[in-house]
Protein backbone atom coordinates (compact mmCIF):
# COMPACT_ATOMS: atom_id res chain seq x y z
CA UNK A 1 0.00 0.00 0.00
CA UNK A 2 1.31 3.36 -0.89
CA UNK A 3 2.27 6.07 1.12
CA UNK A 4 -0.02 9.13 -0.07
CA UNK A 5 0.58 12.79 0.71
CA UNK A 6 2.24 12.45 3.79
CA UNK A 7 5.11 14.59 2.83
CA UNK A 8 2.96 16.44 0.71
CA UNK A 9 1.40 18.53 3.81
CA UNK A 10 2.95 21.33 3.61
CA UNK A 11 3.38 23.02 7.12
CA UNK A 12 3.47 20.41 8.75
CA UNK A 13 2.53 20.46 12.56
CA UNK A 14 4.69 19.31 15.23
CA UNK A 15 3.51 19.22 18.66
CA UNK A 16 6.12 19.99 21.47
CA UNK A 17 3.81 19.39 24.29
CA UNK A 18 5.26 15.76 24.13
CA UNK A 19 8.58 15.99 25.69
CA UNK A 20 11.86 16.38 23.69
CA UNK A 21 10.31 17.49 20.47
CA UNK A 22 10.04 20.67 18.93
CA UNK A 23 11.88 24.18 19.57
CA UNK A 24 10.84 25.33 22.80
CA UNK A 25 11.32 22.57 25.35
CA UNK A 26 8.29 23.01 28.11
CA UNK A 27 10.06 20.27 30.87
CA UNK A 28 9.14 20.39 34.23
CA UNK A 29 11.53 23.00 35.25
CA UNK A 30 10.92 25.07 32.22
CA UNK A 31 6.48 24.89 32.32
CA UNK A 32 6.67 27.96 34.60
CA UNK A 33 9.17 29.68 32.43
CA UNK A 34 8.16 33.54 31.87
CA UNK A 35 7.95 32.61 27.94
CA UNK A 36 5.55 29.76 28.60
CA UNK A 37 3.67 32.67 30.84
CA UNK A 38 3.74 35.10 28.52
CA UNK A 39 2.27 32.76 25.74
CA UNK A 40 0.08 31.52 29.09
CA UNK A 41 -1.27 34.89 29.36
CA UNK A 42 -1.58 36.08 25.71
CA UNK A 43 -1.72 33.11 23.01
CA UNK A 44 -0.30 34.91 19.65
CA UNK A 45 -0.02 32.82 16.34
CA UNK A 46 3.85 32.93 17.30
CA UNK A 47 3.39 31.12 20.16
CA UNK A 48 4.97 27.80 20.18
CA UNK A 49 2.22 24.77 19.40
CA UNK A 50 1.70 23.27 23.31
CA UNK A 51 -0.61 19.86 23.73
CA UNK A 52 -3.55 22.34 24.80
CA UNK A 53 -5.59 23.26 21.53
CA UNK A 54 -5.58 26.93 22.56
CA UNK A 55 -1.97 26.96 21.81
CA UNK A 56 -2.19 25.34 18.28
CA UNK A 57 -5.84 27.56 17.12
CA UNK A 58 -4.05 30.63 16.60
CA UNK A 59 -1.94 29.76 14.09
CA UNK A 60 -4.91 28.12 11.82
CA UNK A 61 -7.64 31.21 12.83
CA UNK A 62 -7.44 34.53 13.19
CA UNK A 63 -7.97 34.29 17.13
CA UNK A 64 -6.13 35.48 20.06
CA UNK A 65 -6.65 33.58 23.33
CA UNK A 66 -5.89 35.03 26.67
CA UNK A 67 -5.28 33.47 30.17
CA UNK A 68 -4.85 30.09 28.84
CA UNK A 69 -7.78 30.19 25.96
CA UNK A 70 -10.01 31.44 28.61
CA UNK A 71 -10.90 34.31 26.60
CA UNK A 72 -10.79 34.89 23.09
CA UNK A 73 -11.04 37.93 20.58
CA UNK A 74 -9.85 38.70 16.70
CA UNK A 75 -6.59 39.79 16.07
CA UNK A 76 -7.64 43.14 14.49
CA UNK A 77 -5.65 45.89 14.61
CA UNK A 78 -8.68 48.02 14.82
CA UNK A 79 -9.71 49.93 18.48
CA UNK A 80 -13.55 49.03 18.46
CA UNK A 81 -13.75 47.04 21.03
CA UNK A 82 -12.42 49.39 23.33
CA UNK A 83 -14.39 51.73 22.19
CA UNK A 84 -17.56 50.13 22.90
CA UNK A 85 -16.13 48.82 26.57
CA UNK A 86 -15.35 52.99 26.69
CA UNK A 87 -19.10 53.74 25.35
CA UNK A 88 -20.23 51.20 28.63
CA UNK A 89 -18.09 52.28 31.09
CA UNK A 90 -17.84 55.98 31.12
CA UNK A 91 -21.56 56.72 31.98
CA UNK A 92 -21.31 54.41 34.84
CA UNK A 93 -18.40 56.34 36.42
CA UNK A 94 -19.98 59.44 35.78
CA UNK A 95 -22.98 58.27 37.36
CA UNK A 96 -21.59 56.84 40.42
CA UNK A 97 -19.87 59.87 41.30
CA UNK A 98 -22.29 62.43 40.64
CA UNK A 99 -25.73 60.52 40.36
CA UNK A 100 -25.92 58.29 42.63
CA UNK A 101 -25.63 59.69 46.10
CA UNK A 102 -28.08 62.74 45.46
CA UNK A 103 -30.92 60.43 44.11
CA UNK A 104 -30.26 57.78 47.05
CA UNK A 105 -31.56 60.73 49.63
CA UNK A 106 -34.39 61.22 47.00
CA UNK A 107 -36.38 58.10 48.42
CA UNK A 108 -37.08 54.25 48.06
CA UNK A 109 -38.60 54.81 44.55
CA UNK A 110 -35.33 56.57 43.33
CA UNK A 111 -33.22 53.84 44.76
CA UNK A 112 -34.82 51.30 43.10
CA UNK A 113 -33.99 53.29 40.30
CA UNK A 114 -30.42 52.81 41.22
CA UNK A 115 -30.36 49.19 42.19
CA UNK A 116 -32.13 48.31 38.46
CA UNK A 117 -29.60 50.73 36.96
CA UNK A 118 -26.80 48.59 38.30
CA UNK A 119 -28.42 45.56 37.79
CA UNK A 120 -28.88 46.60 34.11
CA UNK A 121 -25.80 48.06 33.70
CA UNK A 122 -23.92 44.64 35.37
CA UNK A 123 -26.18 42.54 32.97
CA UNK A 124 -25.02 44.60 29.66
CA UNK A 125 -21.21 44.52 30.69
CA UNK A 126 -21.08 40.57 31.36
CA UNK A 127 -23.38 39.82 28.31
CA UNK A 128 -20.60 42.14 26.49
CA UNK A 129 -18.09 40.45 28.18
CA UNK A 130 -18.99 36.95 27.35
CA UNK A 131 -20.13 37.48 23.85
CA UNK A 132 -16.91 38.83 22.62
CA UNK A 133 -14.45 36.84 24.57
CA UNK A 134 -16.32 33.46 24.50
CA UNK A 135 -16.82 30.63 21.91
CA UNK A 136 -19.15 31.65 18.96
CA UNK A 137 -19.61 27.80 17.62
CA UNK A 138 -16.36 27.54 16.03
CA UNK A 139 -15.91 23.99 14.17
CA UNK A 140 -13.05 22.51 14.13
CA UNK A 141 -11.13 21.82 10.40
CA UNK A 142 -10.32 19.27 7.99
CA UNK A 143 -12.91 16.77 9.40
CA UNK A 144 -14.26 15.92 5.69
CA UNK A 145 -10.77 15.44 3.85
CA UNK A 146 -11.88 13.43 0.77
CA UNK A 147 -8.38 12.06 -0.30
CA UNK A 148 -4.61 12.67 0.88
CA UNK A 149 -3.54 11.65 -2.75
CA UNK A 150 -2.60 14.63 -5.33
CA UNK A 151 -1.86 17.12 -2.54
CA UNK A 152 -5.40 16.48 -1.04
CA UNK A 153 -7.14 17.35 -3.82
CA UNK A 154 -10.46 18.08 -3.60
CA UNK A 155 -12.98 16.40 -6.09
CA UNK A 156 -15.10 18.24 -8.62
CA UNK A 157 -18.42 16.72 -6.75
CA UNK A 158 -16.99 19.01 -3.64
CA UNK A 159 -17.92 21.93 -5.48
CA UNK A 160 -21.18 21.63 -5.47
CA UNK A 161 -23.74 23.28 -4.15
CA UNK A 162 -26.14 20.65 -2.81
CA UNK A 163 -29.85 20.25 -2.15
CA UNK A 164 -31.64 18.36 0.01
CA UNK A 165 -34.74 17.85 1.47
CA UNK A 166 -36.04 19.57 4.88
CA UNK A 167 -38.53 18.34 7.33
CA UNK A 168 -40.47 21.16 6.39
CA UNK A 169 -44.18 20.70 5.57
CA UNK A 170 -43.97 22.14 2.08
CA UNK A 171 -40.98 19.91 0.42
CA UNK A 172 -39.19 23.47 0.88
CA UNK A 173 -35.09 21.81 -0.01
CA UNK A 174 -32.24 23.66 2.29
CA UNK A 175 -28.54 23.80 0.67
CA UNK A 176 -25.26 22.50 1.98
CA UNK A 177 -21.98 22.96 1.27
CA UNK A 178 -18.53 22.61 1.27
CA UNK A 179 -16.06 24.56 3.12
CA UNK A 180 -13.09 24.49 0.86
CA UNK A 181 -10.59 26.19 3.25
CA UNK A 182 -11.90 24.56 6.69
CA UNK A 183 -12.39 21.04 4.75
CA UNK A 184 -16.17 20.18 6.31
CA UNK A 185 -19.50 19.83 4.88
CA UNK A 186 -20.66 22.90 6.44
CA UNK A 187 -24.33 22.03 8.00
CA UNK A 188 -26.74 24.48 6.74
CA UNK A 189 -26.69 28.16 8.10
CA UNK A 190 -23.07 27.78 9.32
CA UNK A 191 -20.47 29.71 7.01
CA UNK A 192 -16.79 30.88 7.31
CA UNK A 193 -15.82 33.92 8.81
CA UNK A 194 -13.21 35.59 7.01
CA UNK A 195 -12.41 37.76 9.72
CA UNK A 196 -12.12 34.70 11.99
CA UNK A 197 -10.83 32.19 9.30
CA UNK A 198 -12.90 29.64 10.76
CA UNK A 199 -16.73 28.56 10.19
CA UNK A 200 -18.96 29.26 12.71
CA UNK A 201 -22.26 27.35 13.42
CA UNK A 202 -25.34 29.02 13.19
CA UNK A 203 -23.57 32.20 11.79
CA UNK A 204 -25.44 35.30 12.47
CA UNK A 205 -22.95 38.24 11.96
CA UNK A 206 -19.35 39.01 12.38
CA UNK A 207 -19.61 41.95 15.22
CA UNK A 208 -16.56 44.53 14.54
CA UNK A 209 -17.55 46.59 17.73
CA UNK A 210 -17.42 42.98 20.28
CA UNK A 211 -14.94 41.68 17.67
CA UNK A 212 -16.15 38.03 17.84
CA UNK A 213 -18.74 36.32 15.58
CA UNK A 214 -22.25 35.87 16.66
CA UNK A 215 -23.49 32.28 16.33
CA UNK A 216 -24.60 29.63 18.36
CA UNK A 217 -23.26 29.46 21.23
CA UNK A 218 -23.33 33.19 21.63
CA UNK A 219 -26.38 34.73 19.71
CA UNK A 220 -28.34 34.82 23.25
CA UNK A 221 -25.48 36.99 24.98
CA UNK A 222 -25.66 39.18 22.10
CA UNK A 223 -29.29 39.27 22.56
CA UNK A 224 -29.33 40.16 26.12
CA UNK A 225 -26.64 42.24 25.83
CA UNK A 226 -28.65 44.79 23.59
CA UNK A 227 -31.37 44.43 25.26
CA UNK A 228 -29.72 45.03 28.40
CA UNK A 229 -28.23 48.32 27.22
CA UNK A 230 -31.27 49.76 25.69
CA UNK A 231 -32.51 49.02 29.10
CA UNK A 232 -29.51 50.73 30.85
CA UNK A 233 -30.01 53.69 29.05
CA UNK A 234 -33.45 54.42 29.64
CA UNK A 235 -32.93 53.70 33.32
CA UNK A 236 -30.16 56.33 33.13
CA UNK A 237 -32.24 58.91 31.37
CA UNK A 238 -34.99 58.30 33.70
CA UNK A 239 -32.72 58.80 36.33
CA UNK A 240 -31.05 61.81 35.81
CA UNK A 241 -34.60 63.26 34.65
CA UNK A 242 -35.66 62.92 37.88
CA UNK A 243 -32.07 64.54 39.32
CA UNK A 244 -33.17 67.38 36.88
CA UNK A 245 -36.14 67.90 38.16
CA UNK A 246 -35.54 68.58 41.87
CA UNK A 247 -32.96 71.31 41.32
CA UNK A 248 -33.64 74.42 40.81
CA UNK A 249 -31.73 75.44 38.00
CA UNK A 250 -30.05 73.22 35.31
CA UNK A 251 -26.72 74.61 35.92
CA UNK A 252 -26.72 72.42 39.67
CA UNK A 253 -27.31 69.35 37.76
CA UNK A 254 -24.93 69.50 34.55
CA UNK A 255 -23.62 65.87 34.57
CA UNK A 256 -27.09 64.74 34.77
CA UNK A 257 -28.23 66.75 31.45
CA UNK A 258 -24.97 65.38 29.80
CA UNK A 259 -25.92 61.95 30.83
CA UNK A 260 -29.26 62.22 29.34
CA UNK A 261 -28.27 63.62 26.42
CA UNK A 262 -25.19 60.62 26.15
CA UNK A 263 -27.54 57.90 27.16
CA UNK A 264 -30.31 59.15 24.57
CA UNK A 265 -27.48 59.34 21.57
CA UNK A 266 -26.13 55.60 22.53
CA UNK A 267 -29.90 54.27 23.05
CA UNK A 268 -29.84 54.37 19.06
CA UNK A 269 -28.06 51.98 18.06
CA UNK A 270 -28.22 49.07 20.35
CA UNK A 271 -32.29 49.30 19.87
CA UNK A 272 -32.47 49.90 16.25
CA UNK A 273 -30.27 46.42 16.28
CA UNK A 274 -32.48 44.70 19.13
CA UNK A 275 -35.43 45.82 16.99
CA UNK A 276 -33.94 44.74 14.26
CA UNK A 277 -33.34 41.19 15.67
CA UNK A 278 -36.78 40.51 17.28
CA UNK A 279 -37.91 40.97 13.61
CA UNK A 280 -35.55 38.61 12.35
CA UNK A 281 -35.57 36.10 14.23
CA UNK A 282 -39.59 36.51 14.10
CA UNK A 283 -39.25 36.10 10.78
CA UNK A 284 -36.94 32.75 11.13
CA UNK A 285 -33.69 35.13 9.56
CA UNK A 286 -30.13 35.11 10.66
CA UNK A 287 -28.64 38.77 9.70
CA UNK A 288 -26.46 37.18 6.86
CA UNK A 289 -29.52 35.50 5.52
CA UNK A 290 -31.33 38.46 5.87
CA UNK A 291 -28.66 40.38 4.42
CA UNK A 292 -28.72 37.87 1.56
CA UNK A 293 -31.86 37.68 0.70
CA UNK A 294 -32.23 41.20 -0.10
CA UNK A 295 -33.48 42.20 -3.65
CA UNK A 296 -31.23 44.89 -3.50
CA UNK A 297 -29.53 47.75 -0.79
CA UNK A 298 -32.25 49.63 -0.68
CA UNK A 299 -35.50 47.05 0.08
CA UNK A 300 -34.37 47.02 3.74
CA UNK A 301 -37.96 46.37 4.77
CA UNK A 302 -38.49 43.61 1.77
CA UNK A 303 -37.47 40.75 4.01
CA UNK A 304 -39.13 41.59 7.13
CA UNK A 305 -41.22 38.20 6.60
CA UNK A 306 -39.70 34.89 6.57
CA UNK A 307 -38.91 33.83 2.64
CA UNK A 308 -40.85 31.61 1.02
CA UNK A 309 -38.18 29.55 0.47
CA UNK A 310 -36.93 29.39 4.00
CA UNK A 311 -37.30 25.82 5.38
CA UNK A 312 -36.36 26.66 8.57
CA UNK A 313 -39.71 28.48 9.06
CA UNK A 314 -41.75 27.61 11.88
CA UNK A 315 -45.13 29.75 10.94
CA UNK A 316 -45.18 31.15 13.93
CA UNK A 317 -43.61 34.28 14.91
CA UNK A 318 -43.27 33.48 18.40
CA UNK A 319 -41.74 29.84 17.95
CA UNK A 320 -39.71 31.25 15.20
CA UNK A 321 -38.64 33.63 18.06
CA UNK A 322 -38.22 30.83 20.63
CA UNK A 323 -36.25 28.68 18.37
CA UNK A 324 -33.40 31.02 17.53
CA UNK A 325 -33.08 33.75 20.54
CA UNK A 326 -33.25 30.29 22.69
CA UNK A 327 -31.11 27.85 20.84
CA UNK A 328 -29.19 25.81 22.76
CA UNK A 329 -26.02 26.50 23.18
CA UNK A 330 -24.29 23.18 23.22
CA UNK A 331 -20.88 22.17 24.21
CA UNK A 332 -18.11 23.30 22.31
CA UNK A 333 -17.25 21.34 19.74
CA UNK A 334 -13.75 23.09 19.52
CA UNK A 335 -12.54 22.95 22.63
CA UNK A 336 -9.63 25.55 23.46
CA UNK A 337 -8.71 23.43 26.63
CA UNK A 338 -9.10 20.10 25.60
CA UNK A 339 -5.59 18.95 24.98
CA UNK A 340 -4.70 16.91 21.53
CA UNK A 341 -2.20 14.69 20.55
CA UNK A 342 0.43 15.09 17.75
CA UNK A 343 -0.10 15.34 14.16
CA UNK A 344 -3.78 16.29 14.90
CA UNK A 345 -5.41 16.88 11.89
CA UNK A 346 -7.75 19.75 13.34
CA UNK A 347 -4.32 22.12 13.34
CA UNK A 348 -3.17 20.92 9.57
CA UNK A 349 -2.68 23.93 7.82
CA UNK A 350 -3.27 21.88 3.84
CA UNK A 351 -2.87 23.79 0.77
CA UNK A 352 -5.40 25.77 -0.68
CA UNK A 353 -7.84 24.03 -3.42
CA UNK A 354 -7.89 27.12 -5.25
CA UNK A 355 -4.21 27.16 -6.21
CA UNK A 356 -3.43 26.13 -9.75
CA UNK A 357 0.43 25.52 -9.17
CA UNK A 358 0.41 22.29 -7.73
CA UNK A 359 3.17 20.56 -6.33
CA UNK A 360 5.01 23.95 -5.35
CA UNK A 361 4.41 22.76 -1.62
CA UNK B 1 -18.05 -6.94 -15.02
CA UNK B 2 -21.24 -6.76 -16.39
CA UNK B 3 -22.85 -4.43 -13.58
CA UNK B 4 -24.83 -1.61 -14.97
CA UNK B 5 -25.04 1.31 -13.10
CA UNK B 6 -28.12 3.10 -12.11
CA UNK B 7 -27.50 6.56 -10.98
CA UNK B 8 -30.48 7.22 -8.90
CA UNK B 9 -32.95 10.31 -9.29
CA UNK B 10 -30.71 13.35 -7.94
CA UNK B 11 -28.38 12.66 -10.33
CA UNK B 12 -30.95 12.86 -12.67
CA UNK B 13 -32.57 15.72 -11.99
CA UNK B 14 -30.47 17.89 -13.77
CA UNK B 15 -31.66 16.29 -17.08
CA UNK B 16 -35.04 15.95 -16.04
CA UNK B 17 -36.78 19.30 -15.01
CA UNK B 18 -39.83 17.59 -14.30
CA UNK B 19 -38.81 15.51 -11.29
CA UNK B 20 -38.40 18.47 -8.86
CA UNK B 21 -38.64 16.02 -5.31
CA UNK B 22 -34.88 16.61 -3.73
CA UNK B 23 -33.73 13.58 -2.72
CA UNK B 24 -31.90 12.73 -0.42
CA UNK B 25 -28.00 10.88 -0.57
CA UNK B 26 -24.91 10.85 0.84
CA UNK B 27 -22.83 14.04 -0.15
CA UNK B 28 -19.57 12.79 0.79
CA UNK B 29 -19.37 10.32 -1.79
CA UNK B 30 -17.76 11.65 -5.15
CA UNK B 31 -16.89 9.61 -7.69
CA UNK B 32 -13.00 9.07 -10.07
CA UNK B 33 -12.87 7.71 -13.33
CA UNK B 34 -9.02 7.38 -12.95
CA UNK B 35 -8.22 4.29 -11.13
CA UNK B 36 -6.01 1.01 -11.23
CA UNK B 37 -8.51 -2.20 -11.66
CA UNK B 38 -8.42 -5.32 -9.55
CA UNK B 39 -4.94 -7.03 -9.83
CA UNK B 40 -3.59 -4.68 -11.95
CA UNK B 41 -0.40 -1.69 -10.92
CA UNK B 42 -1.62 0.86 -13.38
CA UNK B 43 -4.35 3.39 -13.39
CA UNK B 44 -6.13 3.66 -16.06
CA UNK B 45 -9.11 5.95 -17.28
CA UNK B 46 -12.65 4.50 -16.96
CA UNK B 47 -15.65 5.34 -18.91
CA UNK B 48 -18.12 7.55 -16.60
CA UNK B 49 -20.84 4.37 -16.34
CA UNK B 50 -17.87 2.64 -14.89
CA UNK B 51 -16.42 5.15 -11.72
CA UNK B 52 -15.89 3.97 -8.42
CA UNK B 53 -17.65 5.34 -5.98
CA UNK B 54 -15.50 6.61 -2.82
CA UNK B 55 -17.29 5.72 0.06
CA UNK B 56 -14.35 5.40 2.71
CA UNK B 57 -12.25 8.13 3.71
CA UNK B 58 -8.93 8.79 5.22
CA UNK B 59 -8.75 8.71 9.04
CA UNK B 60 -8.50 12.65 10.16
CA UNK B 61 -8.72 11.38 13.61
CA UNK B 62 -4.96 9.80 13.65
CA UNK B 63 -1.98 11.55 12.63
CA UNK B 64 -0.99 11.66 8.95
CA UNK B 65 1.18 8.81 8.05
CA UNK B 66 0.99 6.89 11.81
CA UNK B 67 0.36 3.02 11.99
CA UNK B 68 -3.23 3.33 12.72
CA UNK B 69 -3.96 5.77 9.83
CA UNK B 70 -3.17 2.85 7.66
CA UNK B 71 -5.45 0.73 8.91
CA UNK B 72 -8.32 2.53 8.97
CA UNK B 73 -10.72 4.34 7.24
CA UNK B 74 -13.97 6.20 8.13
CA UNK B 75 -17.29 5.75 6.66
CA UNK B 76 -18.79 8.97 7.26
CA UNK B 77 -22.44 9.13 7.48
CA UNK B 78 -24.26 12.50 6.91
CA UNK B 79 -26.78 14.79 8.48
CA UNK B 80 -30.01 14.35 7.30
CA UNK B 81 -32.69 17.02 7.50
CA UNK B 82 -36.11 15.32 6.75
CA UNK B 83 -37.34 14.84 10.54
CA UNK B 84 -35.75 17.91 11.95
CA UNK B 85 -33.79 21.43 10.73
CA UNK B 86 -33.59 22.54 14.10
CA UNK B 87 -31.72 19.46 15.89
CA UNK B 88 -28.80 17.81 14.06
CA UNK B 89 -29.96 14.25 13.40
CA UNK B 90 -27.67 11.48 11.29
CA UNK B 91 -28.85 9.12 8.41
CA UNK B 92 -29.91 6.35 9.46
CA UNK B 93 -29.57 4.16 6.50
CA UNK B 94 -26.58 2.35 5.92
CA UNK B 95 -24.62 3.99 3.05
CA UNK B 96 -26.15 2.61 -0.46
CA UNK B 97 -29.52 2.84 0.88
CA UNK B 98 -30.04 6.15 0.96
CA UNK B 99 -32.91 7.13 -1.22
CA UNK B 100 -30.78 8.80 -4.35
CA UNK B 101 -27.83 6.67 -3.68
CA UNK B 102 -26.14 4.93 -6.32
CA UNK B 103 -26.95 1.45 -6.58
CA UNK B 104 -25.47 -1.79 -8.97
CA UNK B 105 -28.30 -3.70 -10.24
CA UNK B 106 -26.06 -6.86 -9.44
CA UNK B 107 -25.66 -6.49 -5.85
CA UNK B 108 -27.22 -3.83 -4.16
CA UNK B 109 -26.77 -4.58 -0.72
CA UNK B 110 -23.24 -5.80 -0.09
CA UNK B 111 -20.02 -4.04 -1.20
CA UNK B 112 -18.20 -4.81 -4.03
CA UNK B 113 -14.82 -4.53 -4.62
CA UNK B 114 -14.19 -2.67 -8.15
CA UNK B 115 -11.10 -1.09 -8.83
CA UNK B 116 -8.21 0.56 -6.78
CA UNK B 117 -8.17 4.44 -6.28
CA UNK B 118 -5.01 5.99 -4.22
CA UNK B 119 -4.15 2.22 -2.42
CA UNK B 120 -7.88 1.61 -1.55
CA UNK B 121 -10.28 -0.59 -2.81
CA UNK B 122 -14.07 0.70 -3.76
CA UNK B 123 -16.69 -0.75 -5.26
CA UNK B 124 -18.91 1.05 -8.21
CA UNK B 125 -22.08 2.02 -5.55
CA UNK B 126 -22.56 3.67 -2.68
CA UNK B 127 -22.52 0.85 -0.78
CA UNK B 128 -19.30 0.89 1.69
CA UNK B 129 -17.65 -1.93 3.53
CA UNK B 130 -19.28 -0.96 6.91
CA UNK B 131 -22.59 -2.81 5.29
CA UNK B 132 -20.31 -5.98 5.29
CA UNK B 133 -19.31 -5.45 9.11
CA UNK B 134 -23.11 -3.87 10.43
CA UNK B 135 -26.57 -4.87 9.88
CA UNK B 136 -29.13 -2.59 9.10
CA UNK B 137 -31.13 -2.98 12.19
CA UNK B 138 -27.67 -2.54 14.21
CA UNK B 139 -26.96 0.27 12.20
CA UNK B 140 -30.06 1.92 12.76
CA UNK B 141 -30.56 1.54 16.39
CA UNK B 142 -27.23 3.09 17.07
CA UNK B 143 -27.66 6.51 15.29
CA UNK B 144 -31.48 6.39 16.43
CA UNK B 145 -29.91 5.78 20.23
CA UNK B 146 -27.31 8.71 18.92
CA UNK B 147 -29.94 11.42 17.15
CA UNK B 148 -32.15 10.36 20.41
CA UNK B 149 -29.49 11.91 22.41
CA UNK B 150 -29.01 14.97 19.85
CA UNK B 151 -33.26 15.85 20.17
CA UNK B 152 -32.96 16.07 23.78
CA UNK B 153 -29.86 18.32 23.56
CA UNK B 154 -30.76 21.13 21.15
CA UNK B 155 -34.54 21.25 21.66
CA UNK B 156 -34.92 24.64 22.08
CA UNK B 157 -38.28 24.52 23.97
CA UNK B 158 -37.19 21.91 26.74
CA UNK B 159 -37.57 23.23 30.38
CA UNK B 160 -34.21 23.11 31.41
CA UNK B 161 -33.24 25.23 28.60
CA UNK B 162 -35.41 27.86 29.07
CA UNK B 163 -34.78 27.94 32.90
CA UNK B 164 -31.24 28.20 32.09
CA UNK B 165 -31.34 31.58 30.21
CA UNK B 166 -33.76 33.11 32.92
CA UNK B 167 -31.15 31.94 35.47
CA UNK B 168 -28.83 33.72 33.71
CA UNK B 169 -30.17 36.75 33.36
CA UNK B 170 -30.58 36.67 37.12
CA UNK B 171 -27.16 36.14 37.76
CA UNK B 172 -25.27 38.26 35.25
CA UNK B 173 -24.56 34.81 32.59
CA UNK B 174 -22.38 33.07 35.24
CA UNK B 175 -25.43 30.57 35.46
CA UNK B 176 -24.66 28.71 32.35
CA UNK B 177 -20.73 28.09 33.94
CA UNK B 178 -22.16 26.66 36.96
CA UNK B 179 -25.32 24.63 35.11
CA UNK B 180 -21.81 22.91 33.38
CA UNK B 181 -20.80 21.34 36.66
CA UNK B 182 -23.80 20.46 38.56
CA UNK B 183 -25.73 19.34 35.74
CA UNK B 184 -24.97 16.63 33.26
CA UNK B 185 -25.88 17.43 29.23
CA UNK B 186 -27.09 14.58 27.15
CA UNK B 187 -24.21 15.47 24.81
CA UNK B 188 -21.76 14.15 27.56
CA UNK B 189 -23.61 11.49 28.30
CA UNK B 190 -23.96 10.84 24.44
CA UNK B 191 -20.18 10.59 24.70
CA UNK B 192 -20.07 8.31 27.58
CA UNK B 193 -22.33 6.46 25.19
CA UNK B 194 -20.01 6.47 22.27
CA UNK B 195 -17.25 5.65 24.79
CA UNK B 196 -19.40 2.16 25.93
CA UNK B 197 -20.38 1.15 22.61
CA UNK B 198 -16.72 1.34 21.11
CA UNK B 199 -15.32 -1.22 24.38
CA UNK B 200 -18.50 -3.30 23.87
CA UNK B 201 -17.04 -6.55 22.84
CA UNK B 202 -19.62 -6.21 19.58
CA UNK B 203 -17.48 -3.69 18.17
CA UNK B 204 -14.38 -4.13 19.40
CA UNK B 205 -14.69 -8.42 17.62
CA UNK B 206 -15.50 -6.33 14.17
CA UNK B 207 -12.43 -3.75 14.46
CA UNK B 208 -15.21 -1.03 14.20
CA UNK B 209 -15.03 2.34 16.27
CA UNK B 210 -18.14 5.34 16.50
CA UNK B 211 -16.37 8.19 15.89
CA UNK B 212 -17.48 10.91 18.75
CA UNK B 213 -20.06 13.12 17.29
CA UNK B 214 -18.67 16.09 19.56
CA UNK B 215 -15.17 15.33 18.08
CA UNK B 216 -16.54 15.70 14.30
CA UNK B 217 -19.00 18.80 15.64
CA UNK B 218 -21.91 16.73 15.28
CA UNK B 219 -21.33 16.68 11.30
CA UNK B 220 -20.75 13.02 10.56
CA UNK B 221 -20.37 10.24 12.48
CA UNK B 222 -18.39 6.92 11.43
Amino acid sequence: MKEYGYHQAHRQYTNPGVKGTGDEKIGTNGRFSFKYFLNWFVTLDTASPGSRNYRALPKVSNYVFFFGGRLRTVSDLSSRFIVAFAVQFVPVVLFSVFEAGPLWKYGKGCRALVVLFYYSWALCMASFIKTATGDPGMLPRNLHVPSVGNNFEIPQEYHNIITLPSAHPEGRTLDVKYCTTCRIWRPPRASHCPNCDACILMHDHHCIWTNNCIGQRNYRYFLTFLAASVVCAILCIIACAIHVSKVPHINSAVVATLLIVYSALALCYPLLLLLFHIVATSSQQTTREFLKNLPSKKAIFHTLTSPETNPFDHASAVQNMLSLACQPRGVSVMSVRERHGPGDWRFLNLPQPHSFEKNLA
Amino acid sequence: MNSTLVSSSLHKDAENPTLKQALFFNYHEFSVTRYADLGEDQETEHQDDQALCITHFPNVHCALGSVRFQETRLVRIPRRFETTVDVPAFSTQLPGQEPAALVDNADNVNFVPRGVYQGQIYGMSSVSPLSGLMTDAEFQEVVETVNGYLVKAYTSTAGWNLFNSFMDIFTFQLWSNVAVKIFQSPLVALENYVYELNTSPKFQERKLQLISPRKSGYLSVC
